[in-house]
């Protein structure tokens, strides 16, 4: 997603990245929306900060959907089970008709790995760690550069840092 | 109790009436069935009008 | 009246499909028995008391689900003060009984109305079979109090528990995505690949991401870009 697209009231003419593509996904707020929405509290925040998902109570009322300012959510309009290529047996599929999400890996996290993305990357772009833990790398990193997040004046307070 | 009675008689005009209204139902339940088997994507909606 | 046959054929029709549960099960040859439990060979003890178990299990793995998965909270003190990790497949599966295939899904085979445990064609009774007595519910509480308390007052002697992992607040996850390095890779998706292969998610042929604008962003896990400009 474009620069200037993720962040919309935050464009800066003269900042450089206007145009260079950024990585979006679930911010898991603080204050979530989605969570708020919920009837049948399928989203809930855990205590760690990751906005969370259960498929089974998930009832696809898409209300979630429609309060993420982020657009971080999707639905699965039809069984997407026929359209996964090598599938992973490790993970669960999900059936038609529910809301997915970002996990931000806790099953990783809870088997103690680093999320898959931030593995992954080359650059080495994505630091990831407890932010309540002043001594933490992500700490360190968030006090010596600027950064923003995105739509901060919704007061949703993410937990994903974008440096600039 | 003998209204249903009356309900069954009537001209080819009637018949091909009550025929027309019994498509239609028919239409709207095997819809509504395949909307089911095949999930909310036959609607055409999508995240932004959704 | 002369209705009167139709009426009472009509009658007939009705509880035949009314009662129509009750003769399938009785023409299966279903009893309120159920197949009969399996018992592990090499271990001795469950989690909770025999008796607990055989009537409330799924009420166990209910709670157990609801602690593990919402509050992240896997250690369950057993009845006897054992610990154990609050998991199907870890504890219960993978130590004692077996297979899921014998141990679940003999009496929980998926058909409707069996969501809670009652094996074909036995009847709901929901305040005796699912729910614990209040008496066996204080004496669980009670150990369980009684023990932690004991667990504590040994960690304490012993010196696991020191200032500083009690000064210790609760983790907060956080991301942090430096824009510059990650335009410095020039159409690279890796990240976006790996979660999305991790996480089964679908490769739909019609782009649920039409606004995607750059391209940079074909998922539908991680990011979902919405056209609506805010």
């Amino acid at each position: 997603m474009p620069f200037e697209d993720a962040f919309r009231a935050q464009s800066d003419p003269y900042l450089k990245m206007v145009a260079e593509p950024v990585m979006v996904m679930c911010n898991h707020c603080d204050n979530p929306p989605c969570v708020r929405v919920c009837p049948t509290q399928a989203t809930w925040k855990r205590e760690d900060g990751i906005v969370a998902m259960d498929w089974h109570r998930c009832i696809g009322c898409r209300y979630c959907v429609a309060a993420c300012p982020y657009g971080s959510r999707s639905f699965n309009w039809m069984d997407p089970r026929p359209y996964i290529h090598n599938a992973n047996t490790e993970f669960p599929t999900r059936t038609k008709g529910v809301v997915e999400k970002c996990t931000l890996c806790s099953e990783r996290l809870a088997a103690g790995r680093l999320p898959a993305c931030v593995e992954v990357c080359p650059e080495k772009a994505i630091v990831f760690g407890n932010l309540a833990d002043p001594q933490s790398d992500i700490r360190k990193l968030l006090g010596e550069r600027y950064h923003t997040r995105r739509k901060p004046e919704l007061g949703t307070n993410p937990s994903i840092f974008y440096i600039v | 109790m003998f209204m249903f009675e009356k309900a069954v008689v009537g001209s080819s005009k009637y018949w091909a009436w009550i025929l027309s209204l019994v498509d239609v139902i028919t239409t709207g339940f095997g819809c509504y069935l395949y909307q089911l088997t095949y999930g909310l994507g036959v609607t055409g909606l999508s995240r932004d009008v959704s | 009246m002369r209705d009167r046959p139709l009426i009472y054929a009509g009658l007939a029709v009705f509880l035949a499909l009314f009662t129509f549960p009750l003769w399938r099960n009785f023409a299966a040859g279903a009893t309120t028995k159920g197949p009969g439990d399996v018992l592990p060979r090499n271990a001795k003890e469950c989690v909770a008391p025999a008796a607990y178990m055989r009537t409330s299990h799924m009420k166990l793995l209910l709670d157990w689900r609801n602690q593990a998965v919402r509050l992240n909270n896997r250690e369950f003190v057993a009845y006897n003060g054992k610990i154990y990790n609050r998991s199907l497949t870890a504890t219960c599966l993978e130590q004692c009984h077996g297979e899921k295939a014998q141990f679940c899904d003999r009496c929980h085979n998926g058909r409707v109305g069996e969501v809670l445990g009652q094996p074909p064609g036995r009847k709901a009774n929901t305040e005796g079979r699912q729910m614990m007595t209040r008496k066996s519910f204080l004496q669980l509480t009670g150990a369980a109090l009684v023990l932690t308390a004991t667990k504590r007052v040994v960690d304490a002697a012993s010196g696991t528990v020191h200032a500083a992992a009690v000064a210790v607040r609760p983790k907060r996850w956080g991301m942090a995505i430096d824009v510059a390095k990650c335009a410095r890779l020039e159409g690279c998706t890796k990240c976006i690949d790996a979660c999305n292969q991790l996480h089964n998610v679908p490769r739909f042929p019609i782009a649920d991401t039409r606004s995607a604008g750059s391209g940079k962003c074909p998922s539908r896990m991680p990011s979902a870009p919405s056209p609506i400009r805010t």
